[in-house]
Parts: C-alpha cells; sequence; structure tokens
C-alpha cells in the first residue's frame, strides 16, 4: 500500500487566515499526490466535520480529518505554521496540524492512525522534535518512527 | 474507588467527536475521573489526547474510576455519554 505521509505531504511554512485556509492548502498537496480526486468535495467533507466539533486540541495542535468519498488512499498530511491558526481550541491556535483523510468505506484505519498520533502528541518530547525539524524528510522520518512503528 | 465498566456505544469508537463529547463531560464533574481498558493505563478523562490514545472502538469495554464525594453521580453521567451513539444522526467521521 502506498505510505500514508511523505515529503511532499509536509508543509512546513503553512500559512492561512483561518483553520478552512490552512486545511485547504495541505488538501491541495493531496490533491497533487493523487490522493484526493475533488477538491473542493474533499474540503467541504472536511468542513462538514469541522463544524459538528473544531478539532483543536490542547497543545498547539489542529487534527482536522474526513473519511470521505473523494479519497484514494489514508493519508496523512502535516503543517507546521509559524503564526498559528485557530483550530477552536481552548487555549489557543494550533502550529502543528495533520490533516487525515480516509477513503469512504474504509475501515477503522485511520481512528487507528488518529489514536497512535495523539498517545505520541501527548509526549511534549514528540512535539518539540516535530517544531524543531528541519525538514520535510525529518518531519517523515519522525512520524514513521513514533507514531507508525508504534 | 468507585469504577465503572461501560461498553462504547459510538459506532466509531471513542475518537474525535465522541471523545470531545465526553472530555467536556468529564471536565464538567465534581471529581476527577479517569478511563483505562482492560490491560492499559488509566488516563486522565479530561485530556482529549490522552481519551484517543485510548483508541477505544464501538462495543469496546471501557473502565471509568472516579473518587470522593459525587464520584458516583459523576460515574452515572459519564457512563450515559459514553453508551449514547453520537453517529447515528450524522456521517461517521
Amino acid at each position: 500500500m502506498t505510505d500514508l505521509i511523505n515529503a511532499d505531504l509536509v508543509d512546513l511554512d503553512l500559512t492561512g487566515e483561518d483553520r478552512y485556509e490552512a486545511t485547504a492548502l495541505l488538501a491541495e498537496r493531496l490533491v497533487e499526490a493523487g490522493r484526493v480526486t475533488d477538491l473542493d468535495g474533499f474540503l467541504a467533507d472536511v468542513r462538514a466535520r469541522e463544524e459538528q466539533m473544531p478539532t483543536g486540541l490542547e497543545g498547539g495542535i489542529g487534527i482536522p480529518h474526513a473519511r470521505s468519498a473523494h479519497v484514494t488512499a489514508p493519508t496523512l498530511a502535516f503543517g507546521r505554521s509559524t503564526e498559528g491558526v485557530d483550530f477552536g481550541a481552548a487555549d489557543g491556535p494550533a502550529d502543528l496540524v495533520f490533516l487525515i483523510a480516509a477513503p469512504e468505506g474504509g475501515g477503522s484505519e485511520h481512528m487507528t492512525i488518529l489514536a497512535s498520533l495523539a498517545r505520541r502528541l501527548v509526549h511534549k518530547e514528540f512535539k518539540d522534535a516535530l517544531r524543531a525539524a528541519p525538514d520535510a524528510d525529518a518531519v517523515v522520518a519522525l512520524i514513521k518512527k513514533e507514531v507508525l512503528e508504534q | 474507588m468507585p469504577q465503572r465498566r461501560v461498553t462504547v456505544g459510538s459506532r466509531v469508537g471513542l475518537h474525535a467527536r465522541p471523545a470531545a463529547l465526553f472530555v467536556q463531560a468529564a471536565a464538567a464533574q465534581d471529581v476527577p475521573v479517569t478511563i483505562g481498558k482492560d490491560g492499559v493505563e488509566p488516563v486522565d478523562a479530561r485530556s482529549i489526547l490522552s481519551v484517543i490514545g485510548l483508541d477505544a472502538k464501538g462495543g469496546e469495554e471501557v473502565v471509568l474510576h472516579a473518587e470522593g464525594e459525587g464520584a458516583e453521580a459523576a460515574l452515572d453521567a459519564l457512563e450515559t455519554v459514553l453508551e449514547t451513539d453520537h453517529d447515528t444522526s450524522e456521517k461517521p467521521t
């Protein structure tokens, strides 16, 4: 199967006025990578999820995600924002953003990914390492080692 | 210490939105509550990351613990939240 994440799916200079813009920028990478077939359709699905309840988590994290018919393979995209993007968390904006995309009708695999990611994000060391990673390859290596091989 | 075994009602499991609703409810209680699974160290029920990290699936059993005055009431409230299928009216995420 295709890798969950690769360097093309990492944006270390994520911008965007709000979470929808930031999510759209990450989603464009999924389109370019052939993981999403319809950008607007996919973003509508993410937005529907986000409007149910914001996905901002404590400690500067945003995890927009959706299961969508426009997704071809389970994919994780990562964005790091200097300014921070408001994902609705009570303790402030997110500078670490993970976009999780899963195909419609897929199993619970993306939830397992989410859980594994969450277990690592509890630890400050992992967040610090993501914030300090020098390039996209380093981020991919870190996520693969800490999240996917657990 | 009062404890309660509860089966997770949300089909997608205790993730994302169902987890957030549970954490909100836990934070609203008068006493601290922990949540765990068999063989897994209990975590603070008010921490969304910890709760998502439990990876409790729909239909899986979790164990709630609470201590102090009002512990039973807190467990009652959280049991209701956990048993509810929060996915019925919407698209699962």
